[in-house]
């Protein structure tokens, strides 16, 4: 990831990668980078650091499953979700949106409309 | 440009002395130096050696085989784990046992105490030298990563007799079990061995 924003990216790293996965069904490891700083527009930079540790981990967890081909003269490890993945992104991606909407109103300052205090 | 299988062997020469184990690991790591390669619009069939080496001496290549090692640490534990969780099953309680019980019997006749006594060095300098690399090929790193375990072990039964004139019960018993802990755990390094080879993905 870019230095500047490293951390506030480096708890979302695992759902970025479960959603994406979610959406293309199965990815290698350089296509996941790729997909990410094509939709950022180069903004998000995954490295190879950060990548595969997650991606290893997420697979360790059960959440991805490995399928092998031989590609272009050489092997190539494609990941996708497996069953208890696909639940866990959508469990993830609700957290994250609780996360983003709670944010946006911290930030913005806007007051909170409902009458609980 | 699409790499040949020539430029493959390349990447994977210039890897070798990282000395990555595990191959899907390595596999990987092939996998993303050359499509980084292969998506270098400047790479043409006459650069690719100059490509390789630029992107070898960048941070780049130094981040992947961090990864890669970490990756490694990590799974040497998970096995490692399991080896060592198979004395805590009902399984691995009932080999031990077994192998406690025949080390006992064994010892009650001079020609089976030598033939467990054989037995015993040869599994040691097998799984030790790795001679069985092919069928076994996960034992030697096994060893290499249990040494801690196994060295203390391996003196215990093999140098206890050397101390006294005739040993009590007491260290009979634990020479006897800590042989049968010997024998068990090449069982179970042999269990590690199979999961290991159905977790190799190519």
């Amino acid at each position: 990831m870019n230095m500047k924003n490293s951390q506030l990216y480096k708890g979302s790293l695992t759902t970025i990668i479960m959603k994406l996965l979610e959406e293309n069904g199965r990815m290698y490891g350089y296509e996941i980078t790729q997909k990410v700083k094509q939709i950022t527009g180069g903004e998000l930079n995954i490295t190879e650091g950060a990548l595969y540790p997650a991606l290893h981990k997420l697979e360790a967890d059960g959440h991805l499953d490995v399928e092998v081909e031989r590609v272009d003269n050489r092997m190539r490890k494609y990941y996708k979700l497996t069953e208890s993945g696909t639940t866990e992104t959508v469990n993830r991606l609700a957290e994250l949106e609780g996360f983003i909407k709670n944010m946006q109103t911290l930030v913005s300052g806007a007051p909170k409309t409902s009458l609980e205090f | 440009m699409k790499l040949s299988e020539g430029h493959i062997h390349q990447i994977e020469a210039l890897l070798r002395p990282a000395g990555l184990f595990y191959g899907d690991i390595r596999d990987e790591v092939v996998d993303h130096i050359a499509t980084t390669l292969e998506e270098d619009p400047g790479l043409t069939p006459g650069n690719f050696e100059e490509k390789l080496h630029s992107y070898y001496n960048s941070h780049r290549w130094v981040k992947l085989l961090t990864a890669a090692q970490q990756q490694e640490k990590i799974r040497d534990g998970q096995y490692k784990s399991y080896f060592l969780h198979q004395f805590l099953t009902l399984n691995g309680i009932g080999i031990y046992s077994i192998t406690l019980a025949a080390v006992y019997l064994a010892e009650l006749n001079s020609y089976t105490e030598k033939a467990t006594q054989l037995l015993f060095i040869l599994l040691v300098l097998a799984a030790w030298t790795g001679a069985f690399k092919k069928r076994w090929p996960f034992a030697r790193r096994m060893v290499e990563l249990l040494g801690l375990y196994y060295a203390p072990l391996l003196l215990l039964c093999t140098q206890l007799k050397r101390f006294f004139d005739e040993e009590a019960p007491a260290l009979v018993a634990i020479r006897l079990a800590a042989t049968a802990l010997i024998f068990a755990g090449h069982i179970m390094l042999y269990k590690t061995n199979r999961l290991y080879k159905t977790h190799r993905y190519a």
